[in-house]
């Protein structure tokens, strides 16, 4: 009964599916951060995660973010999760201002139950943003007279991760959950300098154009823990690792040169929530990833080092709705991470960035539970730490999940 | 539960269509020579090629046109010492008969008498010179002339028959009218010749041979356009006296003669004037450019390098005998597929760079030759890109006036052109 309610909403989710696949890239432009090292980081989330200040696991109920394996467990019904973010930023370095905005896919996941204790799930979420550009004008001098050219660069692309795996209620209290992680993307840098017009119109300079692209592979996997010691309190963990990040060099050989090799770092992800009062709940997480280990290899773009964050956040929903679940509930949360990638060189005693933001938000269930909206509003700062860039954004966060029942 | 399935469905679809309306993907872009990574800011450099390393002559030719396949018509007196030229033309037909309307009604009148009149002469200023008050002369041809086979020296040149001039550059009869022009850059575009009645009744005749235009006074050179006209005030015989109407006669047949032929240089290079004058080169491209980033050098061949701007560079030299261009001329460089056949060597294509204007489409670059210039540019970058690129770096062209005998002076320039190229040198990116 369930597989063929859920065969009868396969054309809206895999529209919807079709849509955000086709307009995710990996990651779209969110800083300038991600001009360093690797990339900026990014979390595959949902809406309430969002919300709750980036806690995405160990919430009560199933979760569809990209973090834990076992947050699947418990889906009811063939689950479809899109989440859809805007984001508007601005970015201060020295005495410029750059004001910008993007809006990308972040998430995408289904998950299937099966077998009365299982559910399988696939997704696709962001994991570094690669999208950042530079410009330069300057002048040459050619023919005894000075002629303006403007330089740019500009990286377009990022590392996903396709995300595939399981998870398994071994009782009403613990579940636990195993994935494979296939890392892929791809980035592409476009060198060019532009020339201004000859004033005497006599000749045409053509632009300076050099393009590489090189994509991404690689192959980790995910273990993750739901536990509820009392009802009131959910812990969670989960731990993901791999080997290496390849990435190779596409086109022409003679030109392309070789590729590289990063090793994929063990991300920890631990949290908790509890019921402090009826209708309001508490959740805290962690996040580690061990980017230090890349440092010997990016040390010439700054350095790496192990990366952390804290979140928190407190939902507040009508207590007698709870046993279906939050019919309107409301969140805030805040959050604090230490980027991993050092903004300049160290010589340049450029420090590590650091990233604050406070969020809030909310959700609905929609038709009958079928639907669930989820909002989340995020106002952050990065930068600090010496960095000589500092931003601000407005980030929203949409995330849809419609159930096939 | 079907209708609320569906309500969540529709309420999905909105939720995710709605914001994809906004769905920007703008990439965070900093200005600073900072945010590019160690070494990548891209360098340009400028080389000047002399001709030994990359041109080779392959021959001069011309004749391939002459004043009869020319888009104007030209007097000159003692021009550079040496060049003189007269403009023939033959009149079309006067009207036999002229209609106006007098107290409404319409009239036509078979006689008419002449008032006065003009000869309205054309005159290209840019392309003109005089070193000082020019005398316009008009006058009747002083002996038949055949317009298709008439030279400087022959009334009549054809295969049946060979009529010298009784005076070299045109016979002439009686003089139809004349104007002083002190001063022929300050000329408005059209010279109007006074005519007589005499002058007027002699050229309605059906035996009047033509108009021979000729300049007097100073040396000069003034190119005319190539639509001489008759203007004349007429009365009609049956109309009332302070009638008068305006009749214009075209002419039928023109064209000019000129001493001395266009001379001929061993040494330079040359294109373009009456005679479509063509030189034939071969250019060789596998060449090598200095890379001297980082306080070493190395030579680099093109095909290394983003070649930004390749232009020819011809020094224009002194024409003599008052056929040096004067103004602008049009000139075009060419590809040329079979060189060995010399001057009948067939045409390729165009090969100046195009650039798109808008407004005004695909513009090619570099066909318009200033005589005033010190140098002549012919940007030629899209065709070096093309053969640095190729196994064959060498390509034979031709330098030509386009259109042919588009106008009379020819441009001659040094054998030695030289080759400007402006190039970029950029860091392989690489990841970091």
């Amino acid at each position: 009964m369930r597989m063929t309610r859920f065969l009868r909403a396969l054309p809206p989710l895999a529209a919807l599916a079709a849509v955000a696949a086709g307009s995710a890239a990996p990651a779209h432009a969110q800083s300038l951060f991600a001009s360093r090292g690797l990339g900026y980081p990014s979390q595959p989330l949902e809406g309430r995660a969002r919300a709750l200040g980036g806690v995405a696991l160990g919430l009560p109920g199933y979760n569809l973010s990209l973090v834990n394996p076992a947050g699947a467990a418990g889906v009811p019904a063939p689950a479809l999760l899109v989440a859809f973010q805007p984001d508007f930023f601005t970015s201060r370095l020295g005495e410029q201002e750059n004001r910008s905005s993007t809006a990308r896919f972040p998430l995408i996941h289904a998950a299937f139950p099966f077998a009365e204790r299982w559910s399988a799930s696939v997704g696709y979420g962001a994991l570094l943003d690669q999208n950042w550009g530079a410009r330069q004008a300057d002048s040459v001098r050619l023919s005894g007279r000075s002629l303006g050219v403007t330089d740019s660069l500009a990286s377009q692309g990022g590392v996903g991760r396709f995300r595939a795996g399981a998870a398994y209620r071994a009782g009403e209290r613990l579940s636990v959950g195993a994935a494979l992680d296939l890392y892929t993307g791809s980035t592409r840098y476009s060198l060019s300098r532009f020339f201004e017009a000859d004033p005497t119109g006599q000749t045409s300079s053509v632009p300076a154009v050099q393009s590489r692209e090189w994509t991404y592979s690689g192959v980790g996997g995910a273990l993750g823990v739901h536990w509820i010691p009392v009802p009131a309190l959910h812990l969670a963990a989960a731990v993901s690792a791999g080997g290496s990040l390849d990435a190779e060099p596409q086109g022409d050989s003679t030109v392309a040169g070789t590729g590289r090799s990063y090793s994929i770092p063990v991300m920890l992800h631990a949290g908790a929530s509890g019921r402090v009062a009826p209708g309001a709940m508490v959740a805290l997480s962690g996040e580690w990833s061990g980017w230090s280990a890349l440092d010997p290899e990016l040390v010439a773009s700054g350095g790496a080092r192990d990366a952390w964050s804290l979140s928190g956040g407190v939902e507040w929903d009508t207590p007698d709705r709870e046993e279906a679940g939050p019919a309107f509930p409301l969140r805030v949360g805040a959050r604090y991470a230490a980027l991993p990638f050092r903004w300049g060189s160290t010589a340049g005693g450029n420090e590590f960035p650091t990233e604050r933001a406070l969020t809030a938000g909310g959700g609905a269930r929609l038709a009958g539970g079928a639907a669930l909206a989820d909002l989340a509003v995020e106002r952050g700062w990065r930068g600090g730490g010496g960095a000589v860039l500092d931003e601000s954004y407005w980030r929203l966060t949409l995330s849809l999940t419609l159930l096939g029942r | 539960m079907r209708r609320r399935f569906n309500r969540g469905r529709t309420l999905a679809l909105a939720f995710v269509a709605l914001p994809l309306a906004g769905c920007t993907d703008e990439i965070p872009t900093a200005t600073g020579g900072d945010l590019f990574p160690g070494g990548t800011r891209p360098a340009t450099f400028e080389v000047t090629v002399p001709a030994e390393e990359f041109f080779r002559p392959l021959g001069d030719f011309t004749g391939y046109s002459g004043a009869r396949e020319a888009g104007f018509l030209l007097v000159a007196n003692r021009f550079g010492g040496a060049l003189e030229a007269n403009t023939l033309a033959q009149l079309a037909p006067f009207p036999t008969t002229v209609s106006y309307t007098q107290g409404g009604t319409s009239r036509t009148d078979s006689v008419y008498t002449f008032l006065r009149g003009s000869v309205l002469v054309p005159v290209d200023t840019s392309a003109s010179e005089a070193g000082g008050a020019v005398r316009l002369q008009v006058w009747e041809v002083g002996q038949a002339w055949d317009p298709g086979s008439a030279t400087w020296t022959l009334a009549v040149d054809t295969a049946g028959a060979r009529v010298p001039w009784r005076t070299a550059g045109g016979t002439r009869g009686v003089l139809l009218g004349q104007i002083d022009i002190p001063a022929v850059r300050a000329l408005r575009d059209t010279v109007r010749v006074p005519l007589d009645t005499v002058a007027l009744r002699r050229m309605a005749r059906p035996d009047f041979r033509g108009l021979l235009v000729t300049a007097a006074g100073a040396p000069s050179r003034v190119q005319l356009g190539r639509s001489l006209l008759v203007s004349a005030d007429v009365r009609p015989a049956s109309a009332s006296p302070d009638t008068t109407l305006s009749i214009r006669v075209a002419a039928a047949n023109q064209t000019f003669l000129f001493t001395p032929e266009p001379p001929t240089s061993p040494g330079a290079l040359e294109a373009g004037g009456i005679a479509s004058a063509r030189t034939l080169f071969r250019v060789n491209l596998g060449l090598r450019v200095p890379d001297c980033r980082g306080g070493t050098c190395v030579q680099r061949p093109l095909r290394e390098v983003t070649l930004n701007e390749v232009s020819l560079l011809f020094r224009p030299v002194a024409v003599p005998q008052g056929f040096r261009p004067l103004g602008t001329t049009q000139l075009q460089l060419r590809r040329v597929a079979e060189p060995e056949l010399g001057r009948r060597a067939p045409l390729g294509q165009v090969v100046n760079d195009v650039v798109f204007v808008p407004g005004a489409g695909n513009v090619l670059l570099g066909t318009t030759f200033n005589a005033a210039d010190s140098v002549y540019v012919v940007p030629v970058t899209q065709l070096a890109t093309q053969l640095a690129a190729s196994d064959t770096t060498t390509a034979a062209l031709t330098l030509l006036g386009e259109p042919p005998a588009g106008s009379f002076g020819v441009a001659w320039f040094a054998p030695n052109p030289r080759l400007r190229i402006v190039y970029t040198l950029s860091e392989r990116l690489s990841l970091p």
